[in-house]
């Protein structure tokens, strides 16, 4: 640790640091503009400029002292810049010189020059580092002639989201830095030069990154906004409150910037252990199903989507039965009749998985205690597979993990997930991880992103996810690098699944992969050999079609590895909603049956009643879930249901088919707590009111006990917030029990500060988070009295794609034209239809198709029509859909599925 | 004083471009040898000895740079700088065109020093002629398994690529040029760390100019005490100075160093043999095209090596001489000149990209009579303003040479322009006070 003297102040740092994050530790602001400390430093606007010098040394390579006793100081000739100058023992650097003072001016000069000065009509105002940096150490006037000023046409579009103002740019590469260095994608750069030199976009489609919106962030100048927030407010105006993203669950932090009731923009929140100062596309852009009706951009949303402002009642009229606007009590006293007639085997409870965890307790605590029934189930289908289970809270990532502190010692191991279209801040963090010398092993069944920075990477035959896991187990059995001395302790069952796995050779799982065995002792061998490790699945594995015999893999690999019960280590699901997670811990889950499985907290249900379909019921009550849009089984149960109760924030296809409909709260509409898929539950707070008469959910749920319970005792549903709910779950679920209000971090406002302010210059325009990380609950493996059961399921095998088949298989995608995300009329140019099939350029050909074409396909039951897309990424004899598509769409076929083109329209070339 | 062609082989060699007679000329004998006979650290010692400085402008000496090239790290690269893009520099070229095999075989033993396998000649992107006498001259010696694999039976292989810019000022400045050569924008790159650990493609990299590696075949051939009997013990051997400008004999002249004065390149029967015009006095004298500050008439007695010239408060540079006559608008010529900085100024850090601008806007100001008193002051101001290490690359500092050099010897033409303006220079401040 050299020690270094920063004007007078000696501070010890570590070796490498520069010397303004050395400043920073002792309170001293260098101010910057290229340099960001998530960025490797350019040294490119000159602004950090400081006087450096170094001890003089004598003949013996002694430092030579003055008569003070203080090492001579040899000072630089020139100014350094603070950013790239790396510290050195004894280095001694002058901040508050006059002539640094004259340098910083000087520098502001320059820039000032060719800067447009707008600042009363640009979106940065107010929160703008060259406007707060001139405040606090420019020259106050310009000599430069206005006259001649650079200009640009302006704006320019770099891509549907994202405007650039060449004006405005001082060239300090933050945007082609962060595109490069952070997200991995090369494809924002400078042209021409001097002061020509001008930000452009060098892919097609163009800026094409789904991190876009993060240049926003950290441009330090109103060189690059958002269409969204573009001329919409001015940022001292805004309200800043604290949210959590809900869209996936990665559970990002951010910051609702909202003003007369409608949300302006969303940034991220800064949580180093989630999403460090990050946001994706989808998370800062698609919020308008909040204010649907508001949207003025793009094209119109589609008719009939809009929010829900009171409840509507199916009555019968002269044009035939129709929803007509109900009061509250009106319909919440039909409710109650109904689901008091249907009685408890008559009822059938539909959740979503989007709800905060306070709703969906109360939603089955609803059925379970006050209709007397365990018919409960959560839509979607997705997550319900083998693997879902009890794995999760058993060997699941455990706490204290954190995908930035992952370096040379961590094997990442991601198998069946898409991690940028499934969670892309996990996406980003795991490349990064990568980039500091972690070992990423890559395997699915296409090729994804990720492959990029994978040191092993695998496509995998369809279907044979558990094959290859199985076959990385018996590599590293037969090289002999299992933890011996952390299987004695922690494992049983390990003879008897070496005696199962005789006949399972590497050479047979390679076969049975598709992949060459030796790589698969390679990786095998990289995961083994990692001090630690992460094994990330995605949505292929999660489905209720996967392979049994994945979920014994996962834990066996994970066992004997020993990658299990410590921090950086273990199995980390992309689960495809925001609060899958806390759905499962609230009890709401249900396996291939459509029958919850667990109380909250994984309780076993006593009866066991289970059906291969929604059951026929007397009334069902659908909260959070569109599932009628999405699946022809679900759609058919229930029109056959006698009374349907949706409960929404949009009047979907499902609510549609409802007898009563209950707007319910948008989450940002209400507080609450969701649980992100590495188990950390985090607090929100509201930002907006609810439309109309629309309620939270909870509320809705507390009216509707209260009603139903009229002669019964009501002390149980005394819920004023739901603070009060979750102190509840603590009580109940035990993984909960210090999950209670008071113990969770609390999302304080941030202040915001107009003059010079950390936050603002070193990240952007992003948001410290002083309240904490949020609190992640610990897995069963952490205790280190659990022994685990490793146990050897055959792996099913899939049929062996044989010349000129072809596979169907799920696939999902970030933009996937979802109820909600189709209310962003600014996303629609990204959008992924659910019509569409990905075909490679091989199987196109082989079938005669082009893009665009219908195309019909048969997988022996059922009978799917598509749209062509080609995907040149894609293997041949593999073709995809939207996992929103295949699940509901078809009966009880299972994916991967080997399908015949039934009907092609060939189009002229 | 006569000048010494150890360089400009061709002026005493008819044909020496053609294989057949460089050979003839003891040409490749020193790569052969090498190949065969020597180590590399004996070919770095023979230059590190000879003194050879580099000739790109800088001057630092050759075989020194050679010597901190990591032994142990691979692939290594030789880059030859053949930019030559400095306003009145046109050496490189006739090198090129008419020795290019002095080239060659200087960049094969650069190569072989420091056990690097390929070498790109960066060429500027003006240079196509040029380029395929060079390629040429490459194939013929692929041919004559001087290059290629296992060269005369050793275990060593060499190729040799040229590559043509896009024609860029900032390229000739190493860094900006690996960048090119590695097909991204030409700017210059952060230092440290230095090309010769973290060079092309991240790897160690030797860059050299075109005259530098010229110079090595007959240093090897010859040895170091040989080239060191020509020029001055801090400047051995001898330099080509182009001379341009209002002389009656512009061209490439190649003489010892420290061994004539800036008047007898100017005067010299044999060299510019005075000026274009009878009667007319020099006035200034740009001894390293447009980067370095211009000298006046009394600096003409200068010698020329590296420490006369900037003991005279200039540099030697790139020894690219521009004579103007006492006919010469010296502010015309400081415009002339930051238009040119200005025009290539990358625009990758703040000062150079608007500074360049300003004083490029303040000077035609003046030039053109609409200037005040105060726009002169200003200008070195902000000429000032963009030294002292606010620059990223020395680019943005060679920028205001030619501004703050008029404006100390030639200040009285700034005032006489100023003075024409209605209201005498004084400025009223008021067009936008």
């Amino acid at each position: 640790m050299p020690k270094v003297t920063i004007d007078g102040q000696e501070v010890n740092v570590p070796a490498g640091t520069v010397v303004v994050e050395a400043a920073r530790q002792v309170g001293n602001e260098i101010p910057v503009f290229c340099y960001h400390p998530k960025l490797a430093p350019v040294g490119m606007c000159r602004m950090c400029l400081v006087e450096v010098g170094t001890p003089r040394l004598n003949k013996d390579r002694q430092v030579e002292l003055d008569v003070d006793g203080k090492p001579i100081i040899n000072w630089m000739p020139k100014f350094q810049t603070g950013c790239t100058q790396v510290v050195s023992e004894g280095m001694a650097i002058r901040t508050q010189t006059s002539q640094v003072a004259a340098a910083r001016k000087d520098v502001l000069e320059f820039l000032l020059t060719s800067h447009p000065l707008d600042c009363p009509v640009c979106d940065k105002g107010g929160e703008c580092p060259l406007q707060n940096l001139t405040m606090a150490y420019g020259p106050g006037v310009s000599r430069f002639d206005y006259a001649v000023k650079f200009h640009f046409q302006k704006p320019v579009h770099l891509n549907n989201l994202i405007t650039l103002d060449r004006e405005r740019c001082i060239q300090c590469a933050r945007c082609t830095r962060f595109s490069d260095e952070i997200a991995g994608d090369p494809v924002l750069g400078f042209e021409n030069r001097g002061r020509g030199m001008e930000i452009v976009t060098l892919s097609d489609p163009p800026f094409d990154s789904k991190f876009s919106g993060n240049t926003t962030d950290i441009c330090p100048v109103g060189a690059l906004t958002t269409r969204d927030f573009r001329f919409r407010a001015r940022v001292w105006e805004l309200e800043d409150v604290p949210s959590i993203c809900n869209h996936c669950a990665v559970g990002c932090n951010t910051i609702i910037g909202q003003r007369v009731n409608d949300i302006k923009r969303i940034m991220p929140r800064q949580n180093e252990s989630v999403n460090e100062i990050w946001l994706c596309d989808k998370g800062r852009f698609a919020h308008h199903f909040a204010n649907s009706r508001q949207s003025t951009l793009g094209p119109p949303v589609p008719s009939g989507t809009h929010r829900l402002e009171t409840p509507l009642i199916r009555r019968g009229g002269p044009q035939g039965d129709r929803l007509v606007p109900a009061s509250w009590p009106e319909a919440l006293k039909l409710v109650a009749e109904k689901l008091s007639a249907a009685g408890p085997d008559g009822v059938y409870g539909i959740s979503g998985d989007r709800l905060p965890n306070e709703d969906m307790y109360l939603f089955q605590k609803f059925f379970r205690q006050v209709l007397g029934s365990n018919h409960l189930a959560r839509w979607p289908v997705v997550a319900r597979g083998p693997v879902t289970g009890t794995l999760f809270q058993e060997i699941g990532l455990s706490s204290g993990s954190n995908f930035g502190k992952m370096g040379k010692d961590t094997s990442i191991l991601v198998v069946g997930a898409d991690a940028e279209e499934e969670a892309p801040i996990h996406f980003l963090r795991i490349k990064q991880a990568g980039d500091r010398g972690a070992a990423l092993i890559v395997a699915n069944p296409y090729h994804t992103k990720l492959e990029k920075y994978g040191r092993h990477c695998f496509v995998y035959r369809p279907g044979s996810a558990a094959a290859f896991v199985w076959g990385l187990v018996r590599a590293i059995m037969d090289a002999g690098l299992e933890q011996k001395e952390f299987l004695g302790s922690r494992a049983t069952g390990l003879a008897e699944l070496q005696t199962g796995m005789e006949q399972y050779t590497v050479a047979r799982a390679a076969e049975l992969a598709g992949v060459k065995a030796e790589d698969l002792q390679a990786a095998a061998q990289t995961f083994a050999q990692a001090a630690n490790g992460v094994l990330v699945i995605g949505r292929e594995l999660l489905g209720s079609d996967t392979d049994p015999a994945l979920p014994e893999a996962i834990r066996a690999l994970l066992t004997v590895t020993g990658h299990i019960g410590k921090a950086q280590n273990g199995l980390l699901p992309l689960l495809p909603h925001n609060n899958t997670q806390g759905a499962l811990d609230m009890g709401l889950d249900a396996g291939p049956e459509y029958r919850t499985k667990w109380l909250p907290g994984y309780q076993p249900v006593t009866d066991k009643g289970t059906s291969s379909g929604i059951p026929a019921s007397s009334a069902i009550y659908v909260i959070g879930s569109d599932l009628g849009s999405e699946s022809d089984l679900a759609r058919q149960a229930l029109e056959a249901a006698p009374f349907v109760i949706v409960q929404d924030l949009l009047l979907t296809e499902t609510a549609l088919l409802a007898d009563v409909v209950l707007p319910a709260a948008a989450p940002m509409e209400r507080e609450g707590t969701f649980t992100s898929s590495e188990r950390r539950v985090q607090r929100f707070k509201p930002a907006l009111q609810p439309p109309g008469h629309a309620l939270p959910d909870w509320w809705i749920l507390r009216e509707l006990a209260q009603v139903m319970a009229n002669a019964q005792d009501k002390t149980g549903w005394r819920y004023d917030t739901p603070a009060d709910i979750m102190a509840e779950i603590a009580h109940v679920v035990p993984q909960y029990a210090t999950m209670a209000y008071e113990n969770l971090p609390v999302p304080d406002l941030p202040s915001r500060k107009l003059d010079y302010d950390d936050s603002l210059f070193y990240r952007g325009t992003s948001f410290l988070n002083p309240g904490g990380e949020g609190q992640v609950w610990p897995v069963k493996a952490e205790d280190s009295a659990v022994v685990l059961q490793v146990r050897w399921v055959e792996p099913a095998v899939a049929g062996q794609p044989a010349a000129g088949q072809t596979w169907l298989i799920t696939r999902p995608h970030l933009y996937d034209a979802g109820t909600l995300l189709s209310q962003t009329a600014l996303l629609q140019p990204q959008m992924v239809p659910h019509t569409w099939l990905h075909v490679s350029p091989a199987d196109a050909a082989r079938w005669g198709v082009a893009e665009g074409a219908a195309v019909s396909v048969s997988t022996g039951e059922d009978m799917l029509s598509f749209v062509v897309h080609l995907d040149a990424d894609l293997p041949a004899g593999i073709v995809t859909a939207a996992p929103a598509r295949l699940e509901g769409a078809a009966g009880q076929t299972r994916w991967p599925v080997n399908v015949t083109v039934v009907n092609a329209q060939r189009l002229a070339s | 004083m006569e000048q010494a062609f150890v360089i400009l082989r061709h002026r005493e060699i008819p044909d020496i471009q053609q294989l057949g007679t460089y050979i003839k000329d003891g040409g490749y004998e020193a790569w052969k040898r090498a190949v065969k006979e020597m180590t590399a650290d004996q070919v770095i010692d023979v230059v590190k000895a000879s003194g050879l400085r580099g000739r790109g402008g800088a001057g630092f000496p050759a075989g020194v740079k050679w010597s901190f090239v990591p032994k142990n790290v691979f692939p290594k690269y030789v880059v030859v700088n053949g930019d030559e893009s400095e306003p009145g520099t046109f050496k490189d070229r006739e090198i090129i065109e008419q020795n290019p095999h002095q080239l060659v075989e200087g960049v094969a033993l650069c190569a072989y020093a420091i056990q690097a396998e390929i070498a790109y000649i960066y060429l500027r992107g003006e240079f196509k002629a040029p380029a395929r006498i060079l390629q040429a001259a490459i194939d013929e010696a692929y041919q004559a398994g001087l290059l290629g694999k296992n060269i005369q039976g050793s275990n060593y292989s060499l190729n040799i690529y040229l590559h043509l810019g896009a024609g860029a000022y900032i390229c000739g400045e190493e860094t900006a040029l690996l960048e090119s050569l590695e097909g991204k924008l030409g700017q210059p790159r952060l230092r440290p760390p230095f090309p010769a650990n973290v060079g092309l493609y991240a790897k160690p990299t030797v860059i050299n100019n075109v005259e530098t590696l010229a110079n090595v075949p007959p240093i090897v051939r010859k040895g170091a005490e040989w080239y060191r009997s020509f020029g001055t013990e801090k400047s051995p051997g001898t330099k080509i100075f182009c001379l341009s400008g209002m002389v009656k004999r512009p061209g490439n002249y190649e003489v010892p160093l420290g061994k004539i004065k800036i008047r007898d390149l100017i005067f010299g029967e044999e060299f510019g043999q005075g000026l274009l015009a009878e009667g007319r006095t020099v006035k200034g004298v740009l001894p390293a095209g447009a980067s370095a500050p211009v000298l006046p008439e009394s600096a003409l007695d200068t010698l020329l090596d590296y420490e006369s010239v900037a003991a005279a408060g200039s540099m030697l540079g790139s020894a690219s001489f521009i004579i103007m006559d006492n006919t010469v608008d010296m502010v015309w010529a400081a415009t002339k000149m930051v238009h040119f900085f200005k025009h290539e100024s990358c625009g990758k850090c703040t000062p150079c990209r608007e500074g360049t601008y300003w004083m490029l806007n303040l000077l035609e100001k003046i030039d053109h009579g609409h200037g005040e008193q105060r726009d002169v002051i200003m200008l070195g101001n902000v000429a000032q303003q963009m030294l002292g290490g606010k620059c990223f690359c020395l680019l943005g500092d060679f920028s205001t040479s030619p501004v703050i050099s008029t404006l100390k010897h030639f200040r009285n033409e700034y005032d006489a322009k100023v003075q024409l303006t209605p209201d005498g220079g004084v400025g009223t401040h008021g067009a936008h006070g």
